[in-house]
């Protein structure tokens, strides 16, 4: 499976916000489970690397889109877990039809349904 | 476990982040180069394959670092809710002024080169000022005596037509003043 990267970063960089915010809907995660659903939900396409995930997720965070609280466990490394907050469902939900219509509109285009 | 954190900070060190939030970001990527390097283990890596690979997370860390202290940078900039305008606009200002100075700082050449140009420029204007105020004739100058003979220089667009200057006896047309 080809991995996304060179001229390819601007779609990844377009896609981020749906992503991270798509995972952290259903409930709260730290940023390496998120980085690691990304890579297996899209089997190895789309990768994301520490030094690039962060930085979404603290200016997700600053938008307030996100908040991210730490979690501590015995004898573990607290860990910060990101959760969705109401305006990230709203970003969610307008995000979600933008792309819809944009692969939609792709798709008719470049006949990708018929392949 | 590798200790990670000696890395990290030397990859946050240029971005200048305020240092509790440095600690905190630096707190999450050694929790996530963790899970990386066990995932690792676990799938067989031995610990300096395992530890170089997780290092390589932080492959991009010029780009990290520039979007970190844009983020904090723009964070400090904005002052909270209902802060006066004045306020808004001096703490802006410094904020600006402390960004100029870290980066000539850590150009040297830029700065250089962007001291050399401004000197050259104040000279040029300096030099230029002095020649014309050195051949200028000395009755032209505002407030010089007017003697018989001399042209008034009058400015037709001006409410009232009023002598702005006197130059020799030569023929002159005031109109582009205003």
């Amino acid at each position: 499976m080809r991995h996304i990267s060179g001229s390819d970063r601007e779609l990844k960089k377009g896609s981020a916000e749906l992503l991270i915010l798509s995972l952290v809907s259903a409930r709260a995660r730290h940023g390496y489970e998120i980085g690691k659903l990304i890579e297996t939900k899209s089997n190895g396409v789309v990768k994301f690397s520490a030094a690039a995930l962060y930085p979404l997720l603290y200016r997700l965070e600053k938008r307030g889109w996100i908040k991210g609280r730490w979690v501590e466990k015995e004898g573990q490394r607290r860990r910060r877990y990101y959760d969705i907050t109401a305006d990230g469902r709203r970003i969610l939900r307008e995000q979600r039809t933008a792309w819809q219509a944009f692969a939609a509109a792709i798709n008719r285009i470049a006949g990708l349904n018929e392949a | 476990m590798p200790d990670w954190m000696t890395d990290i900070r030397a990859r946050l060190a240029a971005a200048r982040l305020d240092p509790a939030r440095e600690g905190e970001i630096a707190e999450e990527l050694a929790q996530h180069l963790d899970d990386r390097y066990a995932e690792l283990r676990r799938d067989g890596a031995t610990p300096d394959e395992a530890q170089a690979r997780a290092l390589d997370e932080l492959k991009d860390h010029a780009l990290m670092r520039e979007q970190l202290a844009a983020l904090e940078r723009r964070e400090h900039t904005l002052p909270p809710a209902g802060t006066p305008a004045r306020d808004r606009l001096f703490a802006g200002l410094w904020q600006d002024v402390r960004f100029a100075l870290r980066s000539l700082r850590l150009n040297p050449g830029f700065a250089a080169l962007a001291l050399t140009t401004l000197a050259l420029g104040i000279a040029a204007t300096t030099v230029i000022y002095a020649v014309v105020d050195t051949v200028r004739p000395a009755h032209g100058r505002t407030g010089g005596a007017r003697r018989h003979g001399d042209t008034p220089v009058v400015c037709r667009r001006r409410p009232r037509r009023e002598i702005v200057g006197v130059l020799p006896d030569v023929r002159i047309h005031c109109t582009g003043l205003t």
